[in-house]
C-alpha cells in the first residue's frame, strides 16, 4: 500500500526492544518514541498551538467522533482541513470514531455493515461504517488516520474475540479501498484479538499482508490484567514488522510508557497527563503531586525540580494551589503545560538513552525515582522488563 | 506638575477649558520612578482574579501591551493563614507578573460576594474558605509581605443598593479612620496609596467626606459608582470631585461600560476598572468598538459579537484584521472560534480574553487621543450615536449545541438483525 510516511530507525538498545526513530509524517518529522497529547475536539484543552510548539509536541491528536459532531465534515470540507481550522501546522493522529461511539452513545452495536448507534441529535439510527470512518477522516485531513476496527473490550471472553478479530480485518480492507489519499494521509491498521495469543498471531499475519504505512495494537488498556497486557503487547511487537511503526492506543500512564518503550513500542497517546492536570495533579519523575490537597500550600518550589517547562520557571507550587483550589481556569491551564512537558521529557529522555544504549539503566533509574522502594514497583512492570532482560530487582 | 513622594509621580497635562469648571477630560501620566514606568491616562487598570487576567497566564499575555493591573486582595484569603503572606519575595513574583505595575484593592470591583457587615474594627471579607475580618493591621501586614506597587487603603464599602442616611454617614466615618489607621502602615513601607471617597448615593456625605479625607496626605483617590443608579452618575462623580485636588490621580469603581467610561472620562476622572472585557468573554463576545471617528455611519452597530452565533460557524476570517492580539495576529478565524464555543472548549476564552483585552486598550488609547486632538466631546457624540448601548446578552442563553450528527454515518433505513452487541 502506498504510504505518506518514512520511519527511519536511529538506533537499537542491544538489551531490550527499544528503538529511537524518526518518522517522518506530511507535516514534518516526528521523533520516536512519541507521545501524543489528545486534542479531542481540535485543541488541546486550554493550551496554544503556540505553547505546544514550545514543548516541542510534533504530533497531537484529534478525535474523529468530536470533530465529526463539532464542526462536522461540511465545515471541515469548506476550511480545507483540521490543519487549517485549528492553525496547526504540524502532525495530527486521528482515530476512526467507532470507540468513542461504542463508549458515548447508546444504542451502539456493531453489525458487519458498520457500528450502528443512535444520533446524538434526533436518536434515530445511523450507522458508521469504515467507508463512513475514512470519508470522514479524509475531510480532516489528518496525517495518520485509523481503520474502523471491531473493538472488543479485553475483558470479553468466547467468541466474539474472534468474529471481532476476523471483522477487522475485513473492515480494514473496506478502509483501504475507500481511502482517497493515501499519497498524503497514512492508514494505520488496528491488531485485534484479545488477550488470545493465536488470534493475535492470525491478525498480524492477515493485517501485515496489507501493507499499511504503520500498525497499531488495538483492544488493549481496557482495565484487563496487566500482566495479560504485556505481553500481548511484546507478542504484537515480535511479529510485526520492524520497518513500520508500531503504536499502542490508550497509553500513558508514566511506568506503562517505559515498559512499552522496553518491548518495542514506538507511539502512544492517552487523556490521562492532560485530563488529571485539569484536576490539580502534576506529574513528576518522583510520583505525582496532588495540588487539591493543602499539603503544597507552603511550598514555594517549582511542581517539580529541574524541569524547565515554563510554569516550573515562573510559578510555585503554593500559588499554582490557590489557583487549583478556586478552579481558576489558569491553574488548569499551568498543570496542563507541565504534564505535557513531563510526558515529552521522558519520551526525549527515553530516546537520548537508546541512542546512547544506555536504556536500562534509564529504566532502572526512573523506577528508582519513581516508584521509591522496590518492593513498590508493580510486579507486571518487573516481569515484563525482565523478558527484555532488565532485571529491576538488581 | 508637582511631585509627590518619591515612588510615584502624577501629573496632569492639560487645563479645563472653561474656567469655572474643575472637572474635564484630563489627560494625564501616572509615574512609577523607580521603576522607570510610565502609565498614560486616562487608563483601564486590568482586571484580575486571584492575580492573573481571567483565563490568560502569562505567556497568553505577551502580545497585550497593558501595563497596570487591579488586583483584589480578597482572592488571596481563603486560606486561614495565607501562605502568599509567607513567601519572602513579594506579590509580582509570587504571580509571576514581575512585569506589571500592580494596583492593590481589598474587594473585587465586581463585587461578586456580598459580606458580612463591617464593624469599625474590620472589614469582613467572604472565600471560599469562610469569612475572613482584616483590620488596618493585617491590612499592613499584608502590605509589607506584597509590596504592591499601589494600595488603596480599606474602605467600607456598601453592598445594600439603598441604604439610609445612618449607614451612609457611619462608612464615611469608618473608611476615615481606617484610612487613618492604613496609612500609618503605608507609611512604614513607603507604599504609595490611594484613599477611598465614600458617600454613596448622598451628594452630601460624598461632599463630607471629600472635604476630610483631602486633609491626609495620599498620592490619589478612588471613588465608588458601583451599583449605583447611571442616571445619578454625574452629580455623584461631581459632589466627590469638584474639591479633589488636581494634582493627584482619580480611580472611580463601578463604571465598567465603555458609555460610563466617557462618562467618566468627561468628569476627570483618570483610572478606571477594565472589567469589562471579562464581562464580554465571559459572555462570549469580542469587542469590535471603536473610538475617535467624528462622523457617524449609517445604523447602529453593536459594541461587540457574539461568537455564539451560528452565523459565524463559516466565517473563516480573524475577529479583526487591525488587531495585534494573539487570536488576530496569528489568524484564528470566527469560525473557530465560534466552534470552540460551541464544543465548551477553555480555548475559547483564551482567545477571547486576549483580544477583549488589548481592544479595550485600544478604546482607552483613542480615548487620549480624543483629548489630545480636542475632538474628544466630538468622538463621544458620534460614539453615543453609532453603537447600540443596550446591555450585550450572554451569547450562551438560549443555545443549543450544533452538531452535524449526519457526518457521523448513515441514516439506517432497514430493519437489521440482531448481532452481538458489545
Amino acid at each position: 500500500m502506498k504510504s505518506a510516511l518514512t520511519f527511519e530507525t536511529v538506533a537499537t538498545c542491544s538489551t531490550t526492544k527499544a528503538r529511537a526513530s524518526i518518522m517522518t509524517l506530511p507535516h514534518g518529522p516526528v521523533n520516536t518514541p512519541v507521545f501524543m497529547p489528545v486534542g479531542t475536539q481540535g485543541t488541546l484543552k486550554g493550551v496554544t498551538n503556540h505553547q505546544l510548539k514550545d514543548l516541542n509536541c510534533q504530533i497531537m491528536l484529534n478525535n474523529t467522533y468530536h470533530l465529526g459532531l463539532k464542526p462536522g465534515k461540511d465545515i471541515l470540507d469548506a476550511v480545507g482541513g483540521t490543519h487549517k481550522f485549528q492553525q496547526w501546522d504540524s502532525n495530527i493522529l486521528t482515530d476512526s470514531g467507532g470507540f468513542q461511539m461504542v463508549s458515548l452513545l447508546k444504542l451502539a452495536e456493531i453489525t458487519e455493515e458498520g457500528v450502528q448507534f443512535a444520533s446524538p441529535h434526533d436518536g434515530s439510527l445511523m450507522m458508521l461504517t469504515p467507508e463512513h470512518s475514512i470519508a470522514l477522516q479524509n475531510s480532516i485531513g489528518s496525517d495518520i488516520l485509523m481503520q474502523l476496527d471491531d473493538v472488543v473490550s479485553s475483558l470479553t471472553t468466547g467468541p466474539r474475540v474472534e468474529e471481532a478479530m476476523w471483522r477487522s480485518i475485513r473492515w480494514l480492507d473496506r478502509c483501504i479501498k475507500a481511502h482517497t489519499r493515501p499519497h498524503d494521509q497514512n492508514l494505520f491498521a488496528i491488531i485485534q484479538g484479545g488477550l488470545n495469543r493465536d488470534l493475535r498471531r492470525k491478525c498480524v499475519e492477515e493485517m501485515a499482508k496489507r501493507d499499511t504505512p504503520g500498525y497499531a495494537v488495538g483492544g488493549l488498556s481496557g482495565g484487563e490484567e496487566k500482566n495479560e497486557f504485556w505481553q500481548i503487547v511484546s507478542l504484537c511487537t515480535d511479529l510485526l514488522p520492524k520497518n513500520k511503526p508500531i503504536y499502542c492506543m490508550g497509553v500513558g500512564y508514566a511506568e506503562d510508557l517505559v515498559v512499552c518503550v522496553a518491548l518495542g513500542v514506538d507511539m502512544f497517546d492517552c487523556v490521562y497527563p492532560t485530563r488529571t492536570a485539569r484536576f490539580g495533579n502534576a506529574l513528576t519523575m518522583n510520583g505525582i503531586v496532588s495540588l487539591k490537597t493543602g499539603k503544597h500550600s507552603g511550598d514555594f518550589g517549582p511542581l517539580e525540580e529541574g524541569c524547565d517547562c515554563s510554569t516550573c520557571k515562573n510559578y510555585t507550587r503554593s500559588y499554582l494551589r490557590v489557583l487549583i483550589a478556586s478552579k481558576e481556569t489558569t491553574g488548569c491551564h499551568l498543570v496542563t503545560v507541565h504534564n505535557v512537558a513531563f510526558q515529552l521529557r521522558l519520551m526525549n529522555a527515553m530516546r537520548q538513552a537508546i541512542i546512547k544504549d544506555e536504556f536500562p539503566a534509564f529504566v532502572k533509574q526512573f523506577f528508582a525515582g519513581y516508584f521509591g522502594d522496590k518492593s513498590s514497583y508493580p510486579e507486571w512492570t518487573v516481569a515484563a522488563l525482565k523478558s527484555v532482560n532488565i532485571d529491576l530487582t538488581k | 506638575m508637582h511631585k509627590m513622594s518619591g515612588t510615584v509621580s502624577f501629573a496632569c497635562l492639560n487645563e479645563s477649558k472653561n474656567a469655572t469648571s474643575k472637572l474635564y477630560p484630563r489627560r494625564g501620566t501616572l509615574q512609577f520612578i523607580q521603576k522607570n514606568k510610565t502609565i498614560q491616562t486616562p487608563a483601564c487598570l486590568a482586571y484580575t482574579v486571584r492575580g492573573a487576567i481571567p483565563h490568560l497566564i502569562v505567556e497568553n499575555t505577551k502580545d497585550l501591551p497593558v501595563d497596570m493591573y487591579h488586583l483584589s486582595l480578597e482572592h488571596f484569603l481563603e486560606e486561614k493563614d495565607p501562605s502568599s503572606l509567607k513567601y519572602p519575595h513579594g506579590l509580582h513574583k509570587y504571580i509571576n507578573q514581575e512585569g506589571k505595575l500592580l494596583f492593590c484593592d481589598l474587594r473585587d470591583p465586581q463585587r461578586k460576594k456580598l459580606t458580612s457587615p463591617n464593624t469599625n474594627k474590620f472589614l469582613n471579607v467572604d472565600t471560599h474558605g469562610g469569612t475572613r475580618q482584616v483590620t488596618p493591621d493585617f491590612w499592613g501586614k499584608i502590605l509589607k509581605a506584597y509590596r504592591p506597587d499601589m494600595a488603596n487603603v480599606m474602605h467600607d464599602t456598601i453592598d445594600d443598593k439603598a441604604p439610609g442616611k445612618k449607614r451612609i454617614r457611619k462608612s464615611v466615618d469608618r473608611s476615615l479612620l481606617w484610612l487613618d489607621a492604613c496609612l500609618e502602615h503605608a507609611k512604614e513601607t513607603s507604599t504609595p496609596v490611594f484613599a477611598s471617597v465614600a458617600g454613596h448615593t448622598s451628594e452630601e456625605e460624598r461632599r463630607r467626606s471629600t472635604a476630610e479625607t483631602i486633609k491626609r496626605d495620599v498620592q490619589g483617590f478612588s471613588l465608588d459608582l458601583f451599583g449605583m443608579d447611571p442616571a445619578n452618575f454625574d452629580t455623584l462623580l461631581q459632589a466627590s470631585m469638584d474639591q479633589l485636588p488636581v494634582d493627584k490621580p482619580r480611580l472611580a469603581y463601578g463604571l465598567i461600560y465603555p458609555e460610563h467610561i466617557l462618562l467618566g472620562v468627561r468628569q476627570g476622572v483618570d483610572l478606571f476598572d477594565g472589567s469589562y472585557p471579562q464581562k464580554m468573554t465571559d459572555r462570549g463576545r469580542a469587542i469590535t468598538m471603536k473610538f475617535g471617528s467624528t462622523s457617524a455611519q449609517d445604523g447602529k452597530q453593536d459594541k461587540s459579537l457574539n461568537l455564539w452565533d451560528r452565523k459565524y460557524a463559516r466565517v473563516f476570517e480573524p475577529l479583526d484584521k487591525s488587531c495585534g492580539c494573539y487570536a488576530c495576529k496569528n489568524g484564528q478565524t470566527k469560525a473557530y472560534i465560534h466552534h470552540l464555543l460551541n464544543a465548551h472548549e477553555m480555548l475559547a476564552s483564551i482567545f477571547l480574553m486576549g483580544h477583549n483585552v488589548y481592544q479595550m486598550n485600544e478604546f482607552m488609547q483613542d480615548i487620549r487621543h480624543s483629548i489630545d486632538t480636542d475632538t474628544f466631546d466630538l468622538a463621544t457624540k458620534t460614539f453615543m450615536s453609532q453603537y447600540n448601548h443596550d446591555k450585550e446578552p450572554d451569547g450562551a442563553v438560549g443555545h443549543e449545541d450544533e452538531i452535524d450528527a449526519e457526518a457521523l454515518g448513515v441514516t439506517v433505513k432497514k430493519k437489521r438483525t440482531l448481532s452481538y452487541s458489545t
